[in-house]
């Protein structure tokens, strides 16, 4: 054995031992290798796409600051939302974003999301939307009696033809939108992604445009005024009474009633109360209910508009009739805001045409016109039981403007800029960034 | 008179013998099993991060959520059984309406992208997203659509589950 451990002769153990050594060494740094890079890559991967995150966010944040901005009136941008490196809460990520531009020019929305090693860039314009960009618009559902045409005007250009009329639903459940039999719509029928169109959309009414689904747009809430002066409920029998703009307050109710026509003692019929707005803008708040009995009237006179905020309900009995002298007109000529805290019910008649706007997007409104009805309405459920068509005012979206009610900033145009990975962007950087358009 | 043996030089035993090949089977088993498990675990491990059905995955999570992203959030269309989608966005910046329309489907088995302008309504291109595909459904909900992609080469499965949200007006 002795001799043997000292033998000079050469053996292969050690180089058989080198060799595979060699070899589960470059396969080791392989996996290494291989490992590495897809951690590598998904380390950036998910920082892009955190980067994006924080980008997108920091957009809706600024596009939220700006619609707060909106709720103070009067309109003043003379400080426009802006922050830098703003740490979202339970993310590895920042954004910073910034708005520039005016009224008049457009607003532009930068924002730039960091994550790790990663930036990403989003901008967008923002527009103004009006409360009543569609002809009938609920957040349930939605019901057209039979023979209707839904069609459009445009009360601030006559010679306007050709016009964009649409209604639709936020809801993506079965019978969303009941079209029934005979019910013409001329133009496009919408309700909420994730719908089925053929099962959300039901009826045997035609529509000449399009049926899709479309993404639910904010419908803010309208808040009462509170530079309203508080006045006495008003409460009539058999009277005619005017309300002028000296007249705009805050009542507690207004309740119409049918008077008696006497002869001597004896009733020998009715009179309704009348009430006339003239004179010029009238602005009601009714932290109550409105009651019109039986042929008891709120006329709108030639001039003047009526706006009515409520937090209660508003009662049409038969033959009672709340509209304009002459319409049709301006939708604008009478406009009615919910405002109450708790679920509302909006029940409207017109002896004739009715023409105004219903803003109750929590609300349910039922709209009963002997004639036909022009505006727009937007509630939670709508029932029209008119015996006409109704048509939309296309001046109600076109026309919007920053002071009106139920106005709210919409991004218009979106740009995402391609994504950079460079360590320690600086301040000056951000800021340079957030100062041009990033798709640029 | 018994002649002295002449001494043989020193060799190795038959039980030597044994016991050194035995040994030496043994680590050349452990040896292989361990070059054999780590030949299959840089396969699995490349498989899964460069096979067909994996990079065709990124790249239609890539294409979808590119496509999604710029899309018009004011109208879509969506099978109702999920099969495909269809959504609109524009052309340019310097487009002032809504004027292409991009739809995502099925045919054969690959995931195809048809783009096309809305007025009058003709197709522009229609691009091949990724093949394998063995299902692939669509649903929205808000401003979200999503994606569930399933690819399968016949060796390999993947499911990607896409989520994008669209932005434009």
């Amino acid at each position: 054995m002795k001799k043997l451990l000292q033998s000079k002769r050469r053996g292969s153990a050690i180089p058989l031992a080198v060799v595979a050594i060699i070899i589960l060494l470059a396969m080791g740094v392989g996996l290494l290798s291989l490992g590495f890079n897809g951690r590598i890559y998904s380390i950036r991967t998910a920082s892009d796409i955190m980067a994006r995150c924080a980008a997108d966010a920091g957009l809706t944040m600024a596009l939220f600051e700006m619609n707060e901005k909106l709720k103070v009136k009067p309109w003043n941008d003379s400080t426009l939302p802006e922050a830098i490196n703003v740490k979202l809460p339970y993310y590895d990520a920042v954004c910073s974003y910034k708005v520039i531009g005016s009224l008049a020019g457009g607003y532009t929305l930068q924002s730039l999301g960091q994550s790790g090693n990663a930036n990403r860039g989003v901008s967008a314009t923002i527009k103004l939307q009006s409360g009543f960009s569609n002809a009938i618009l609920t957040k349930n559902q939605l019901v057209l009696k039979s023979d209707t045409t839904v069609d459009g005007y445009n009360s601030a250009d006559p010679t306007d033809t050709e016009f964009v009329v649409d209604i639709g639903s936020q809801s993506n459940a079965n019978d969303s939108v009941v079209l029934n039999t005979g019910s013409v719509v001329n133009g496009d029928v919408f309700v909420a992604n994730g719908a089925n169109l053929d099962d959300a959309i039901k009826g045997a009414g035609t529509v000449t445009g399009n049926k899709y689904t479309s993404a639910p747009e904010p419908l803010p809430p309208v808040l009462a005024p509170d530079d309203l002066d508080p006045k006495k409920a008003i409460d009539v029998e058999g009277q005619t009474i005017t309300l002028r703009p000296e007249d705009s307050g805050t009542y507690p109710e207004i309740y119409l009633r049918q008077g008696d026509v006497l002869e001597g003692k004896k009733v020998v019929g009715t009179i309704p109360s009348v009430l006339e707005v003239s004179g010029g803008d009238v602005e009601l708040y009714l932290t109550g209910n409105i009651q019109l009995d039986n042929s008891c009237e709120i006329i709108v006179k030639p001039g003047s508009t009526l706006t009515i905020y409520i937090d209660g309900n508003i009662h049409s009995r038969n033959g009672s009739s709340i509209s304009t002298e002459n319409p049709p007109e301006a939708a604008t000529s009478i406009q009615i805001y919910t405002t109450g805290d708790n679920k509302q019910f909006i029940d409207i008649k017109a002896k004739s045409e009715f023409t105004g706007t219903i803003y109750a997007p929590d609300d349910d409104v039922v709209l009963y016109a002997k004639g036909n009805a022009y505006g727009s309405i937007i509630a939670d459920s709508f029932d029209y039981k008119a015996g006409g068509n109704f048509y939309f005012d296309e001046a109600l979206r076109d026309n919007v403007s920053v002071d009106d009610e139920a106005v709210v900033f919409v991004i218009n145009r979106w740009y995402e800029s391609a994504p950079r990975f460079s360590p320690d962007i600086k301040l000056a950087e951000i800021e340079s960034m957030l100062e041009v358009d990033l798709v640029k | 008179m018994i002649k002295k043996r002449p001494k043989a030089p020193r060799g190795f035993t038959l039980v030597e013998l044994m016991i050194t090949t035995v040994i030496m089977v043994i680590v050349g088993l452990a040896i292989g099993v361990v070059i054999v498990d780590g030949q299959t675990g840089w396969n699995t491990m490349y498989n899964r991060l460069n096979s067909d059905v994996v990079t065709d995955g990124y790249v239609a999570r890539k294409k979808f959520d590119a496509v999604m992203r710029s899309a018009s959030r004011g109208q879509s269309l969506v099978a109702s059984d999920g099969s495909w989608i269809e959504v609109y966005s524009y052309a340019s910046p310097s487009s002032t309406v809504v004027d292409r329309y991009s739809r995502f489907y099925v045919s054969d088995g690959d995931l195809n992208l048809e783009y096309g302008q809305i007025e009058p309504r003709s197709t522009l291109s229609v691009d091949t997203v990724c093949g394998n595909v063995s299902t692939c459904t669509f649903q929205q909900v808000g401003m979200s659509t999503q994606m569930t992609l399933t690819l399968d080469n016949g060796t390999q499965t993947n499911t990607i589950v896409s989520s994008a949200v669209t932005h434009n007006q």
